[in-house]
């Protein structure tokens, strides 16, 4: 909503500066956007005359002009063909801002000479688009004149944001009232306009019996008039908030639009075919409108049409054929409230963004309906001229006020602080409400203009926002007694924990939309219907995600095509198995390309590092595990995680057989292929929702401690195996020996190669042995190696190395 | 001359020979000579037997106390030459101490701003008695808009543009325009007293250097029979004072409008510019940075609860538009462009846990 300080003291008297009223406006939720201050704007401008003309000495079209200015004589560098002795001009000198440049005017030289500043044309003033020249002012100024006082245009401009709520603040008077109840000023009252019609419309006009809606219009025919140009003063009050002024008949509308908040309609009456019907529209009506545009009806749009059909959608924008144009000889003016639902609906369903539909559906003054096609009659006879009818009215007026009872002690209810009955009842007042008194308790009647009052709270914004937001006082809130408790949910401890874990280990954390491209997602085989935008913002987001891997898969793309080598990203979320709230889960997952580094393998002098390899994978994953308290014993791996996965190397971490809490491994080639990446990628996920270690102990206490005194004896087993037994079963094996001694299992080496059959292969176990009781003696020890060695060998068929 | 005398001569050049030894073979040879079988002090030893009874006894003390001194000198002196030996043989060892080493895990791993700032306001509201509620991303129309007295045909539903998902059994699925519907899950669920934040994923179809499809808020809301206006400001400026950390702030309320609150502010904070650094706190010019109010009692009709007994207040905050208030970041749409280098410089250490007690961002 704009409007310009003239406007508004047209509606409003007051001493007020521009700046106060704009931060009072501020403050009363009438939000400024932009204040467009041309004596702000301009204030570095003055007038100087240009004493001589010399050619630039390195330039054929630039010329040096000696100036005569408020700061004494200088010279610029000026490329304008209209400079001549003698000529008074605008003056930028040098650090003043240039609005049409959107520059700070800096000392230069241009080709070797220096500019002192700067002679302006229309376009740099943001005047006009005029920039063949520079804007000559009139001979008779004196040099030094600020500039403003040789412009029209030095109105300011405010632009304020509407909310939604205050549709009677999108016209210039809702503005004033609201001004004059925070003591800007006294609004000035409208006068009554008395309408002499002195003849009956023939056409006859009417509302379609079957039409559900609450709908009153009105209407006057004005014969004979001579539509024109606008005058000045309203083409110069259209232009300065944005609008093109297009006759005067089009004019006056759209200038109540904005001044009193009453949009009206104008229709050519020689163009209406008979008569004029209100009625919903028939299934596949067509309708062109006045933006060129052909719509198409169905019977839930309100239309008002003639013989030939749909002329204008009612409250929202008016039909081609019946518009006015400079030939229209009689004008028929349309006044009218419709149903607000029904307009929202409409307009949003034929995307139709008008400023007619913008307050229609926003809810206008109910009392001022037939007052404002007065106003709008009055101004087009004053312009145009011509005979005037009598008024004609269809359908039932609006109940114009409603009551409520308000209780003053809701002030402080809601505000924390007590207010004055005079007080609230002199700003109820001014905003327009009507008040009976009755003590304690308030009966107000509202504004027929507002359309946001609904309940006492309603009252106690108006009373806050007029009185002032600077009154309401802090006030503590109550803590709990004693020392605070956990106010983290699991999951969110959970995801928390999980991402310091990853970032320790040298892992960079991103956040990434929630939908990827289902080109990504078919590679996953994540294609559920239910989880497709049907409103996608781009096909490159048109999808929930199932997992976090395309997105993390494809930002590894993305750093690399930019020349980085070493990649290792992480994204802890969730993703959506559907759209139930419980198909919503928590995963985290990373994805490694290039060196081992943090995990040090990087490249250095001391070597050429490692590169990422899928225990690294596996590492990370085993990290968080622990972190949650689950050992290694607490889980299983398996080999069959999903086909996005490598299947030969790619694992999945199991508690119990159906709970998966992880996958790892190489990400499938196929895949790598679709996201146009040559290298393989070692990647995880794990799901924390799933973890099974929750087990709430009674007590923190942790287990005794326990510590032989006696020395620990390691010993290495060299055994050749099938190629597929998984050390895994090997280590669990040798677990169960039931001997409390075998304390610690490892493998030290795997090898397959020179000395080993095909489809076997070696590795290296090493044992530790810890005596609880005494030191054992070599034969003891014998015994202990002999049980391991029976054990594997039995069951593994594993042959011990020499 | 006493006739002790030359066990002090003997013991002088002992002495002397040792000093002039070069090598720990050489002091060996010498410690036989003089402590070996045959050795001067050795035979002095064995001759203590044959003194007459009256020097027996002095002329005993005495060969001890210069065997014991000697043996004591030996030592010593064979210590220094161990010690020389290891320094000699080191002396080449020098290595160049200067060369660099690549950054370790803890170095290169980051946590992202959005991750940071969301756990530092999570610490300051946990201070303020504040628990955390969280909420499903895909919500339906009855939580997002028409429980927070947002109606089908309110003009207030055309200021979010709502992504859509395909209805289920005649339902409306969406992704959740704001943390709001968490307000709602969390009231429906819960009995008053209600004192709760909600940060989460929040989405909008809309894209541009200031709107990204999806972004992150947090959600206040507080429920009581007590609660009131001058609260909510306390808390709003307890929270601006504690995030951006600075000892004092210039806040200024202005009245708005939400749907699902009644009165509504928007909440601007002071600042300035310095050296083109934002400075939050104070200044002449304003940010927006929250939006609030008193539940709009319409709302708590619907979640079952009487307007008369019960009032609350509600904030909302975007958090990524705290991140780059706090951190100095220009465009949003870098936040989830997971691009490294800006992730490296943006992103925090895995330690840097938010505490009060450590100062937050300390």
């Amino acid at each position: 909503m704009k409007f310009t300080l003239s406007w508004l003291k047209d509606h409003l008297d007051t001493s007020f500066s521009i700046d106060g009223i704009c931060e009072k406006l501020n403050m009363i939720g009438l939000e400024v956007e932009d204040i467009d201050d041309p004596i702000k704007k301009y204030k570095d401008f003055t007038v100087c005359q240009i004493a001589g003309i010399k050619k630039h000495p390195n330039a054929d079209k630039l010329n040096l002009c000696q100036l005569n200015t408020i700061n004494g004589d200088c010279e610029v560098i000026c490329g304008a063909d209209n400079v001549r002795i003698g000529m008074k001009a605008v003056f930028a000198p040098e650090g003043s801002f240039i609005p049409g440049l959107g520059v700070k005017l800096q000392a230069t030289k241009i080709r070797g000479v220096k500019s002192n500043g700067m002679l302006l044309s229309e376009r740099e003033l943001l005047l006009s688009d005029q920039h063949d020249g520079i804007l000559e002012i009139n001979e008779h100024s004196k040099i030094g004149d600020p500039l403003t006082n040789h412009i029209k245009k030095n109105d300011p401009i405010v632009e304020v944001a509407i909310t939604p709520n205050r549709s009677d603040a999108l016209g210039v008077r809702g503005i004033a009232r609201d001004l004059s109840a925070a003591n800007v000023g006294t609004l000035k009252s409208l006068e009554d306009i008395k309408l002499e019609g002195n003849f009956k419309i023939e056409k006859e006009i009417s509302l379609n019996k079957d039409l559900k809606e609450d709908i009153y219009a009105s209407f006057v025919l004005i014969r004979n008039v001579k539509n024109c140009n606008s005058p000045l003063w309203l083409k110069d009050r259209l232009e300065a908030i944005g609008l093109r002024s297009i006759n005067a008949l089009v004019d006056v509308t759209n200038y109540l639009t904005y001044d009193l908040n009453r949009p009206l309609h104008v229709f050519d009456y020689d163009k209406i075919e008979k008569c004029l019907e209100i009625r919903k529209a028939k299934k596949d009506e067509k309708i062109i409108a006045l933006d060129d545009k052909q719509y198409l009806l169905d019977e839930s749009v309100t239309v008002i049409t003639d013989e030939k059909g749909p002329e204008s959608i009612a409250g929202i924008i008016g039909g081609k054929r019946t518009g006015c144009n400079n030939e229209t000889k009689n004008v028929l003016i349309e006044s009218a409230i419709w149903d607000k639902i029904n307009i929202a609906n409409t307009g949003r369903k034929l995307g139709i963004i008008s400023d007619a539909r913008y307050r229609n559906e926003r809810g206008i003054d109910k009392n001022f309906i037939d007052d404002g096609l007065k106003k709008a009659v009055e101004i087009v006879h004053k312009i145009c001229g011509g005979d005037i009818s009598y008024m004609k009215s269809i359908g039932a007026p609006p109940k114009p006020y409603e009551t409520l009872d308000f209780d003053m002690d809701e002030l402080e209810r809601l505000l924390g602080i007590t207010f004055m009955k005079e007080e609230v009842i002199s700003i109820l007042s001014t905003l327009g409400f009507g008040i009976i008194d009755n003590g304690n308790n308030l009966n107000v009647t509202i504004p027929s203009w507002r359309h946001d009052i609904s309940e006492q709270a309603c009252i106690v914004e108006e009373i806050m926002r007029i009185k002032g937001t600077d009154h309401i006082k802090s006030i503590p809130l109550s803590k709990s007694m004693g020392v605070s408790s956990r106010k983290l949910s699991p999951s969110f401890k959970n995801r928390s924990l999980t991402k310091r874990i990853l970032a320790s280990r040298g892992l960079v954390e991103t956040v990434s939309y929630s939908f990827i491209s289902d080109k990504y997602a078919k590679f996953f085989n994540h294609m559920n219907e239910s989880l497709v935008l049907l409103n996608p913002i781009s096909s490159e987001l048109n999808i929930l995600r199932q997992s976090l891997l395309p997105n993390l898969i494809s930002s590894t793309k993305k750093n690399s095509d930019k020349g980085i080598k070493d990649i290792s990203l992480f994204e802890v979320s969730h993703c959506f198995n559907g759209v139930g709230i419980s198909d919503q889960f928590d995963s985290a997952a990373g994805v490694r390309l290039g060196r081992a580094i943090g995990l040090g393998g990087a490249e250095d002098w001391r070597g050429r590092g490692r590169d990422i390899d899928i225990y690294d994978a596996k590492e990370d994953v085993l990290v968080v595990l622990r972190a949650f308290g689950i050992k290694d014993d607490k889980y299983k791996i398996t080999q069959d995680a999903p086909d996005y996965y490598h299947p030969g190397k790619s694992g999945v971490i199991r508690q119990g057989p159906q709970n998966i809490i992880a996958y790892f491994g190489e990400i499938h080639p196929k895949i790598l292929k679709g996201f146009d990446i040559e290298e393989s990628l070692c990647c995880f996920e794990i799901f924390m929702d799933n973890f099974s270690n929750n087990k709430k102990k009674k007590t923190r206490g942790r287990d005794g401690y326990y510590s032989s005194q006696f020395m620990p004896i390691s010993r290495d087993f060299a055994f050749i195996f099938d190629k597929d037994i998984n050390a895994e079963d090997i280590l669990q094996s040798i677990k169960r020996i039931k001997n409390t001694m075998i304390e610690n299992v490892k493998i030290f080496d795997v090898y397959t190669g020179k000395n080993i059959p095909e489809n076997k292969k070696s590795i290296g176990i090493n044992v530790t042995i810890q005596p609880h009781e005494k030191t054992l003696t070599d034969k003891e020890i014998e015994e202990i190696s002999n049980m391991i060695i029976m054990e594997i060998s039995n069951k593994f068929g594993a042959e011990i190395r020499a | 001359m006493n006739k002790f005398d030359k066990f002090l001569q003997l013991q002088e050049q002992i002495s002397k020979k040792i000093t002039q030894v070069k090598t720990l073979e050489q002091l060996e040879s010498i410690r036989v000579s003089i402590l070996g079988k045959k050795g001067t002090i050795t035979s002095l030893l064995k001759n203590i037997s044959a003194q007459i009874p009256e020097d027996r006894k002095v002329f005993g003390e005495q060969v001890n106390q210069l065997k014991r001194k000697v043996t004591e000198e030996i030592d010593r002196y064979k210590s220094n030459l161990l010690d020389a030996e290891i320094i000699e043989k080191i002396s080449n060892n020098k290595i160049d101490v200067t060369l660099p080493l690549p950054e370790s895990g803890i170095d290169i791993g980051k946590i992202h701003p959005i991750s940071q700032v969301t756990e530092e306001v999570i610490e300051i509201f946990s201070d303020m008695d504040f628990y955390i509620a969280e909420g499903p991303d895909i919500e339906d129309e009855q939580h997002n808009f028409n429980a927070l007295n947002i109606p089908d045909s309110h003009p207030a539903r055309q200021m979010v543009d709502t992504f859509y998902l395909p209805k289920v059994n005649g339902e409306s699925r969406l992704l959740r325009t704001h943390t709001s519907p968490v307000q709602i899950r969390t009231m429906l669920t819960k009995k008053p007293p209600i004192r709760i934040i909600a940060p989460g994923r929040t989405y909008r179809s809309d894209s541009d250097q200031t709107h990204t499809p999806m972004f992150h808020q947090v959600e206040g809301l507080v429920i009581d029979t007590d609660a009131n206006m001058g609260q909510l400001k306390w808390v709003l400026e307890e929270f601006c004072k504690s995030f951006f950390e600075v000892s004092s702030i210039k806040m200024r309320l202005r009245p708005s409008y939400f749907p699902f609150t009644e009165p509504s502010l928007e909440v601007d904070i002071a600042c300035h510019k310095e050296n083109n650094q934002l400075i939050v706190g104070e200044g002449e010019d304003w940010l927006e940075v929250l939006g609030s109010g008193m539940v709009h009692p319409q709302v708590l009709r619907n979640v079952n609860l009487d307007p008369k007994v019960y009032k609350g207040f509600a904030f909302g905050m975007g958090i990524d538009r705290l991140a780059m208030l706090k951190y100095g970041m220009t465009d949003l749409r870098a936040f989830f462009d997971s691009d490294l280098r800006w992730l490296r410089h943006y992103g925090f250490r895995a330690f840097d846990i938010p505490s009060l007690s450590k100062g937050l961002s300390e």
